[in-house]
């Protein structure tokens, strides 16, 4: 083939802006850490690499997320801790006002120091989330819930639980309503109330109330009367005897489905009253405790008479402890799942970039020794070319 | 004697044009489009007698110029390819980087904006996250502004370009209608002998007019060359150019189309060149890259309005638009002769393409066609605003009286990436409550999970409603009627869903309440993440995140393509070019041989004239004796 002489310092020039653009290129690629900056080098790898991108952010919003979610369940665990232990003072001062040798006077001490642990259990109850907002209001936490009006509890948010997605699939409660904690529990022993008849002159106290196994109670009004002191009849709110029975001295007595535990000797006409106990809160429960305690006593009866509002207001107490025990042991569940959703997201995350760097980061090593090599190329095109020009056949015109 | 020396004369003379030629190819040795000459030697042939034909010496028939018209021929087509791709390639490359740079790019504002929901679903009621949200939005709508702007902005370079090419264009056809007067003159002066260098001159022209646009040329008998564009539309036609112009297309849209003379629209036949170039850049890469935009920001602006309007701000009111919802534009044909106008509105996402379309009315009634593939969409609906016409995911409202013929070009998607804005300011605004709370009566045997919004515009969405169970499957609604329950089946009241979770009891209450203000409830923020992974554009398969990564690969593949055609085609260019040089170019060795091979025979004629002169003193002198 014939060669011109433009061709021949064309083609060198052409082979050395070749090599040059090459190691342009690897020069970008050293100093940028990635084989490619725009889609047009590998649009297919490029929209991976962006999806993984999301899924890597993704994990990382559901990590915050439950992070976020576990320093407030951790928050709420910590006030549930010291709530626990305010029911179990409670519980000790209870007892202690309960036992023989106390006088008016001390008992009127404890009362008082029933009525600083209900305010204390308040202010608990309307603790802040560490954001200005109310740990225990379900949605309306804005607005602090827990009001006392001096006989009830006033509570003002609502059943609401906010939900927060820790995973694709997967959301959690990030706390638990004031209404589940502190509100509804059940009323006298579960849901069954036994009160003394104001009357009373005997020390009959009752201890202990169970419900019997299925459906025996039927939720009615029952008064039971002692019409001799070892004989009781059951009436009807139409004042009908509907059953009776012999007593004798600490026997307990199976009554409409329920199970009394007595203590004390009755006097003739002696009354028990059994209905349906509405459901309280821990406040009110408390307050009913204190003003029980702060009662004056003048003798056998009034002390059988606080004997069977104490009795009750610690099988409440019960409930009180039973409902911590329920709603911590929840916190502990989710808790877990938010540790198993943070090792999961950072798990996923990390699966995620480590993809991302496979499709898109460069391997050094190979980039190192392509540059090597495409500075040799880069050399023997500029040698060539030099070596190639100084051939002329007008060098040896003389 | 005399023969003798006119036979040397000649010697001397046509080497002496032998030694000429030779020097002005080497001076033109790096001279654009030069083509090589070469003086053609011819033998004269002397008178007869009866000894035979005497030879006369040498004469130079012409001077050829040394080239081969089916490589030029190819030469030319291989430039208008390659500057067509070339351009493609370039305009592909910045829309490419435009889109897929980690800084310009789209992808990092859109996590950023569902990143700023999820902090929002983690402090809902928090006045930082709910600005920080705001702000995250606005980075969105920014970042889809300023890539519609720098769209917008290569459309308007590509108009200017497309001036200036055309300009450019007439430059050049003039300059080779007078080039073509001026051969004719010359090769009619001489007795049909080729300018050569005037031929050169006019190739060049050639090539540089083919790197504008794709033409086809025919040589006539009188040296002149008659250029036509790759359709057929003269350019020059002897010593005539025609002028190519450009004009507004037909809906006035703001899009240039390229006219021939008299003003016939040639755009749709101009192939190749960089105006062809440009065209192409126009249909493959702008256009398809801003209605892609356009489509996401519209799937952005409705997905995230639609969810918005699903929660319940900070006053304890539904939440309003979080984006203006771009709309899209209709351009009337110039001779329309009804009074109709169209209005675009956005309907179906998961229908929504990306397409322009044409809205023609015939026979009293309306076809829409895609601009692209000329298909027939199919409508329905009449066009009413009650009734709008709906095809594609688009519902268009015509006003007005269309008259038979009217034609409008629909261009739905091309300019909302630009219309994106952020409607919401007051952080309070933000709706990242649920909107609805459940209140279970204590004592319940199956528990309610939260409403599931279905119908938001339900003018009765936010009522009180309390479900009382009247027997273990029947219900009523506000303590009235008697509606049966099945397991698995939701309850469906005023615009949402209650699911119950367990087996009801008689007397179990559910009352459903509007959430309240200020609330602390996340479930609109979480929905709003959740966004990010839900199905929205084609047909519910695509995300947002995916339908943004569609776009960016869409320019990538684009840029790669045109990119690789480009190289190839420069491969086929610098072959071609190589053959030319290897026919057409000088080689200045080549040329020193011809210095000292012509030198030789040069003095060789000269010795010629030196022994005729010393045959004739020889004469001389024997004859003076």
């Amino acid at each position: 083939m014939r060669v011109s002489t433009a061709m021949i310092h064309q083609q060198g020039l052409q082979a050395i802006q070749r090599q040059q653009a090459q190691l342009t290129q690897t020069q970008l690629q050293l100093g940028s850490k990635v084989k490619w900056t725009s889609a047009a080098a590998d649009p297919a790898a490029y929209a991976a690499a962006q999806g993984l991108d999301r899924a890597v952010a993704q994990n990382a919003q559901y990590k915050a997320t439950a992070e976020s979610a576990k320093g407030r369940l951790q928050l709420e665990e910590d006030v549930l801790t010291s709530v626990n232990s305010l029911l179990q003072q409670t519980r000790v001062l209870a007892i202690e006002a309960g036992s023989g040798g106390q006088s008016n006077e001390s008992r009127a001490a404890i009362a008082k120091e029933l009525g600083s642990i209900r305010e204390q259990l308040l202010a608990l109850a309307n603790s802040s989330d560490g954001r200005g907002r109310y740990l225990f209001a379900g949605s309306a936490d804005g607005e602090q819930p827990f009001s006392w009006n001096g006989g009830a509890t006033n509570y003002a948010g609502d059943h609401h639980v906010s939900q927060v997605q820790i995973g694709a699939q997967r959301s959690i409660a990030s706390g638990d309503s004031g209404q589940a904690v502190f509100m509804g529990l059940p009323g006298g022993y579960g849901g069954v109330g036994v009160s003394a008849a104001t009357g009373n002159s005997g020390s009959l106290a009752v201890t202990y109330l169970k419900r019997d196994d299925g459906t025996a109670w039927d939720g009615g009004n029952y008064t039971l009367r002692f019409s001799a002191a070892d004989r009781y009849e059951v009436l009807d709110t139409g004042g009908a005897v509907i059953d009776g029975g012999d007593y004798a001295a600490g026997q307990s007595l199976q009554v409409q489905g329920l199970t009394l535990t007595l203590a004390g000797t009755p006097a003739v006409g002696d009354e028990l009253r059994l209905a349906p106990a509405p459901s309280q809160d821990v406040f009110a429960l408390i307050d009913r405790l204190a003003t029980a305690v702060a009662q004056l006593q003048a003798g056998g009866a009034d002390a059988a008479h606080f004997q069977t509002q104490l009795q009750q207001s610690l099988a409440g107490l019960q409930g009180a402890e039973n409902r911590m025990i329920d709603v911590r042991a929840g916190i502990g569940v989710r808790l877990n799942a938010l540790d198993d959703a943070i090792d999961l997201s950072a798990a996923y995350g990390e699966h995620a970039s480590s993809t991302v760097s496979t499709l898109r980061d460069l391997d050094y090593a190979k980039a190192a020794t392509r540059l090597q090599l495409q500075m040799t190329a880069l050399q023997a095109a500029q040698q060539s070319y030099t070596l190639v020009n100084q051939l002329s056949l007008f060098d040896y015109l003389r | 004697m005399s023969d003798l020396l006119s036979i040397g004369v000649s010697g001397l003379m046509a080497y002496r044009r032998a030694l000429d030629t030779t020097s002005h190819n080497i001076a033109n040795a790096n001279t654009a489009g030069y083509t090589r000459q070469r003086v053609e030697l011819v033998s004269v042939q002397g008178s007869g007698s009866g000894n035979g034909y005497m030879g006369a010496g040498v004469d130079t028939a012409t001077v050829r110029r040394i080239s081969d018209g089916l490589v030029n021929a190819r030469l030319q087509s291989d430039a208008s390819a390659y500057a067509r791709l070339d351009v493609l390639a370039g305009y592909a490359a910045r829309v490419d980087t435009l889109l897929s740079d980690n800084a310009s790019g789209l992808s990092r504002p859109l996590q950023a904006f569902f990143d700023g929901a999820s902090a929002l679903a983690q402090d809902p009621a928090s006045t930082a996250a709910r600005q920080a949200f705001i702000g995250n939005a606005q980075s969105l709508a920014a970042r889809f502004n300023d890539t519609q702007a720098q769209l917008d902005g290569m459309e308007s370079e590509l108009n200017q370009r497309l001036r200036n090419t055309v300009d450019e264009i007439n430059g050049l056809t003039k300059s080779l209608a007078a080039l073509n007067d001026k051969i004719s003159l010359a090769q009619g002066q001489f007795s049909g002998q080729a300018p050569n260098d005037l031929l050169d001159q006019r190739d060049q022209l050639v090539e540089q007019l083919a790197n504008r646009i794709g033409i086809s040329t025919t040589t006539q008998p009188d040296g002149s060359l008659n250029i036509f564009t790759a359709n057929g539309q003269a350019l020059v036609l002897g010593r005539d150019a025609t002028a190519l112009g450009v004009a507004e297309d037909h809906y006035q849209s703001g899009r240039l189309d390229v006219v021939h003379g008299g003003g016939a629209r040639i755009t749709a036949q101009i192939s190749g060149g960089a105006i062809g170039g440009l065209l192409d850049v126009r249909r493959e890469v702008i256009d398809p890259a801003r209605n892609q935009l356009g489509r996401l920001a519209v799937a952005v602006a409705e997905s995230v309005n639609a969810q918005h309007a699903q929660g319940l701000d900070a006053n304890g009111e539904l939440g309003g638009p979080l984006f203006t919802v771009p709309t899209g534009s209709s351009y009337a044909a110039g001779g329309n002769r009804g009074t109709a106008e169209v209005q675009i509105g956005f309907k179906d996402l998961s229908q929504l393409g990306g397409s322009d379309y044409e809205l023609r009315y015939d026979n009293g009634g309306w076809q829409l066609t895609d601009s692209r593939s000329g298909a027939v969409v199919p409508t329905t609906g009449s066009g009413t605003a009650a009734d709008p016409l709906r095809a594609a995911g688009l519902e268009l409202t015509l006003g007005g009286t269309p008259a038979a013929g009217d034609r409008f070009l629909l261009r739905p998607t091309a300019s909302a990436g630009g219309q994106l804005q952020v409607a919401i300011a007051d952080p309070a605004k933000i709706a990242a409550a649920a909107p609805l709370r459940v209140t279970a009566a204590s004592g319940n045997s199956a528990s309610a999970g939260a409403p599931v919004i279905k119908d938001a515009g339900d003018p009765q969405l936010l009522g009180p409603v309390t479900i009382a169970f009247t027997g273990p499957d029947t219900y009523s609604i506000n303590g009235a009627g008697s509606y049966s329950w099945s397991a698995g089946t939701p309850i469906t009241v005023n615009g949402w869903q209650l699911s119950l979770s367990g087996a009801p009891a008689t007397g179990d209450r559910f009352e459903i309440s509007r959430g309240v203000a200020n609330s602390g409830d996340n479930g609109n923020a979480n929905a709003l993440a959740q966004l990010a992974q839900r199905g929205v554009l084609d047909g519910g398969r695509s995300s947002l995140g995916q339908a943004q990564s569609g776009l960016v690969s869409q320019a990538g593949v684009s840029a790669q393509q045109s990119a690789l055609r480009r190289d190839a085609q420069a491969a086929i260019q610098a072959q071609t070019l190589n053959e030319r040089e290897a026919i057409s170019g000088v080689n200045l060795d080549e040329e020193a041989a011809d210095l000292i091979r012509y030198q030789q025979a040069y003095q060789a004629a000269a010795r010629v004239i030196q022994i005729a002169d010393s045959l004739f003193q020889t004469l001389l002198q024997s004859v003076g004796r």
